[in-house]
């Protein structure tokens, strides 16, 4: 099957095999729980199947191999041959993360290569295991179908003695086809052969196995027809009773009458309908079974194509900006005129639709954080395994849709998150038990929409973080001085963990190739302007909260003014404004702060920052310590700053456009945009203001 | 053994991979008019009361509906029981066949299969 597509089957297969394993650790996590549930137990058969049968048509020998073992101990778990052990589970996840990286290597490299190091133990592990129970059939063994047949009622012998009869008993089937081809002559054509004509022409069965099947049959659907079967049931279990019992005479009828069918009916019509009641007096009526309309509802888009009308969207929420900003300028100014009055009304309706389509077109890039949390549940379950702890993992809202960018860089701070609360949260056992806690520690995983954003949030019942504590370490691994130390409040103290270099050595071998610890939370939320909030009791847990813009592409501006220039804040990082007055600002060790609700606040004066020479208007009264100001708080991860501008001129969706090299070099800004009265504006970039900020 | 390759298959499997590579088979043979389900349910719900296909190639273990299940159901309805079937399946164990044949089944192929073994099988079901 050498064909152009070929590759293109290839990714699709990598693809689709890669999301199925992926979904299989939380089947399996669920499955420990619930050892006896046959559903998951054959959810997880059918995907090493699925992937052993694909891989089999494009020839990943390998592949195929090491999914036949775990397939192996599947069918033998699922048909209760053999109980689960966490022995097996163990194996059995290894066989996936082995069967992903061997799809892994061939997408990157586009064969197979060789199988890597260590598989021939697996599998010959997981064939003992799947054989440690003592049970009798090997590999290649038929195992025991759950067949409401009785085995014994299958000769086991092939063909070969009866194999004189078996070419009269052929031309006599042949002949009885042949009459069903007559009164199926409707269709014009020749009456398929059924699978029992086809092994009998070819040998496979004789005459009489063949009726012994049929015989078989019948009497089951007598049996089901009595019980008055519900088709809900699994097929494999109670066979639905067939209307077609003309196709497959009993051996009984036959003895009666060759054609005893025609006999009884000479139209076809109303002989199907009879045959029904026919064939099973008791049975109700067959043909009527409901048919749910499931269709297929979804495609696979390449995501440059989403990001592509994203960014459409994008240029027409400008236009649409700017379209906006002209008609109420001329609106005011030809207040009598029809025309403007109808341009108003037009763009009006523009809006409305230009605001639901960029709601549309982000919903395409939503997933749900499902995506992401699935993964945790296998993670506890191995780290808490490895460490002897007994620890449960509650997942929440894992519906939750989120941007498929800020899918992606959620992923590892929350690794990291939730490996600190399972190695420094949750104490071991016999701590827990002294301390009056139960033995099993909980963390819980939870994600919720709040307005234009998503809250997520790991909470533990373990230890929690003493701040005096962590300032001692702080001071140790000299991130401050004892001095600063002396003056942070505890919720400060707590934000120490994601200083660069607060992170134990340790913690940084454990996540290998992950760089350092909480350093990389920090970072991959500021990157989406996003805020951590980190809250400790001692003794009775931790919780962090991350709370994350929904998109990042279209943002919600708070446009200020300093002097004449106007920039954009991120609303996704405005906490509050205040209007206070000059004399209220205090200077400590030169950095002028104010005391916000009894915490300190630094400060960061926008026109010093860029600057930018303070307006006419606002010269004069420079001198005046009752000035008024603004103050806008912006948080980012764990901090918080004021920044000080002259005026607040309103809130606007803008979309953010990269400067490009223009760029380089001027830190603060993130990026421009176009405002709806054509204006370019700058777009402040926070991170930076607060590193500004720490710096000093 | 002239084969109506204008014949419209439907061809039934969960996982789409699959789907496409009986496709690319299919094609290879020179059928030219082939459809897709994923599922035993979505398989019955466009074959309807018949008249849209003359052929259904359908794997054996799927979720929602079984494909022994599907091929249950096609048999029970008078309007489409005599619908050729083709079952796909990963083992010819006796059992299995012994179910297939109860159920009505034309003819079953083991996976993997080339584009020659599929052909044959097909080729079994249409006598000329």
């Amino acid at each position: 099957m050498i064909d152009d597509s070929m590759q293109e089957i290839v990714n699709d297969f990598i693809q689709e095999a890669l999301e199925l394993l992926d979904s299989l650790n939380e089947n399996f996590i669920e499955l420990e729980k619930n050892p006896e549930d046959k559903e998951i137990l054959n959810t997880i058969f059918r995907a090493a199947h699925t992937v052993k049968g694909s891989a089999g048509f494009l020839g990943f020998q390998n592949i195929v191999e090491l999914a036949h073992s775990a397939e192996n101990i599947l069918n033998k778990l699922r048909q209760g041959e053999i109980t689960l052990t966490s022995e097996m589970t163990d194996y059995l996840l290894k066989t996936m993360d082995i069967l992903r990286s061997m799809i892994v290597t061939v997408s990157e490299t586009g064969s197979e290569g060789e199988p890597p190091e260590g598989n021939a133990e697996l599998i010959k592990k997981l064939n003992e295991l799947s054989e440690g129970k003592g049970t009798d059939d090997k590999k290649e063994t038929p195992s025991a179908v759950s067949n409401a047949a009785e085995p014994a009622a299958v000769p086991e012998t092939p063909a070969k003695e009866t194999e004189n009869t078996a070419g009269k008993d052929n031309d006599k089937e042949k002949t009885k086809t042949a009459d069903s081809a007559n009164k199926t002559a409707d269709s014009g054509k020749k009456k398929p052969r059924s699978l029992g004509d086809i092994l009998l022409e070819d040998n496979l069965i004789s005459k009489e196995e063949l009726e012994e099947i049929y015989k078989e049959k019948e009497e089951e659907e007598h049996a089901a027809g009595k019980i008055s079967a519900v088709p809900e049931v699994s097929a494999e279990e109670i066979p639905h009773p067939s209307a077609s019992a003309e196709t497959f005479p009993s051996a009984e009828e036959k003895q009666v009458s060759a054609k005893p069918v025609e006999e009884i009916k000479p139209n076809p019509n109303v002989v199907q309908q009879k045959s029904v009641p026919a064939a099973s007096v008791a049975s109700k009526p067959a043909v009527a079974v409901p048919v749910a309309e499931i269709k297929e509802t979804t495609i696979r888009v390449d995501i440059e194509r989403l990001d592509n009308v994203m960014n459409l969207v994008g240029e027409l929420v400008l236009a649409r900006n700017r379209l906006f900003n002209i008609s109420s300028k001329l609106e005011i100014k030809y207040a009598d005129d029809d025309l403007s009055s109808a341009l108003a009304q037009v763009v009006a309706g523009l809006n409305l639709v230009t605001t639901d389509l960029q709601l549309a077109v982000m919903k395409t890039r939503m997933q749900p954080v499902k995506k992401v949390f699935s993964k945790f549940p296998r993670m506890v379950r191995d780290l808490s395994r490895e460490l002897g702890k007994d620890i449960e993992l509650l997942i929440s809202g894992e519906e939750t849709e989120l941007d498929k960018s800020v899918i992606e860089e959620i992923g590892d701070p929350l690794v990291h998150l939730i490996r600190n609360s399972v190695d420094h949260g949750i104490e071991d056992k016999e701590t827990r038990k002294l301390n009056g806690k139960p033995e099993k520690g909980t963390i819980k995983l939870g994600a919720e929409h709040e307005g234009n954003y998503i809250i997520i949030s790991v909470i533990d019942d373990g230890k929690g973080m003493d701040p005096a504590i962590i300032k001692r370490k702080a001071v140790e691994k000299g991130v401050i001085d004892e001095k600063t130390a002396a003056g942070l409040s505890d919720k400060d103290a707590l934000n120490l963990i994601f200083a660069p270099g607060f992170s134990t050595k340790d913690k940084a071998t454990e996540i290998s190739g992950r760089g350092v610890g909480m350093d990389v939370v920090k970072t991959n939320i500021q990157k989406l302007n996003g805020i951590i909030e980190i809250n400790s009791t001692p003794g009775q847990g931790s919780s962090i909260i991350l709370k994350l813009p929904l998109t990042v592409a279209i943002i919600q501006t708070l446009i200020v003014g300093i002097g004449d220039e106007v920039f954009a804040i991120p609303l996704n990082s405005v906490v509050e404004t205040l209007r206070i007055k000059e004399s209220t600002i205090q200077t400590i060790d030169k950095h002028e702060v104010i005391n916000l609700r009894k915490s300190v606040l630094s400060l960061l004066r926008l026109g010093d920052e860029f600057g930018v020479t303070e307006s006419a208007v606002s010269k004069v009264n420079a001198k005046s310590s009752d000035r008024e100001i603004y103050v806008v708080v912006v948080a980012l991860a764990e901090k918080k700053i004021g920044i000080v501008v002259d005026d607040l001129f309103g809130q606007e969706e803008v979309v953010i456009k990269s400067l490009g090299d223009y760029q380089l070099g001027y830190k603060g800004i993130s990026g421009a945009t176009i405002t709806g009265d054509g204006k370019v504006v700058l777009i402040i970039d926070v991170a930076s203001m607060i590193d500004a900020v720490s710096v000093r | 053994m002239a084969l109506d390759l204008s014949m419209r298959i439907l061809v039934v499997d969960d996982f789409s991979t699959m789907r496409r590579i009986i496709k690319n088979i299919l094609k290879q043979i020179g059928f030219t008019n082939v459809d897709e389900a994923e599922n035993g349910q979505a398989a019955l719900a466009k074959i309807g009361d018949g008249g849209n296909y003359d052929f259904v190639i359908s794997d054996w273990n799927m979720p929602e509906m079984t494909g022994i299940e599907l091929l249950k159901q096609v048999r029970a309805n008078e309007s489409t029981k005599d619908l050729p079937f083709l079952m796909v399946t990963a083992e010819a164990k006796k059992e299995n066949v012994v179910e297939a044949v109860k159920a009505g089944v034309n003819n079953y192929i083991v996976k993997p299969f080339t584009a020659e073994v599929l052909q044959e099988k097909i080729s079994k079901i249409f006598p000329d």
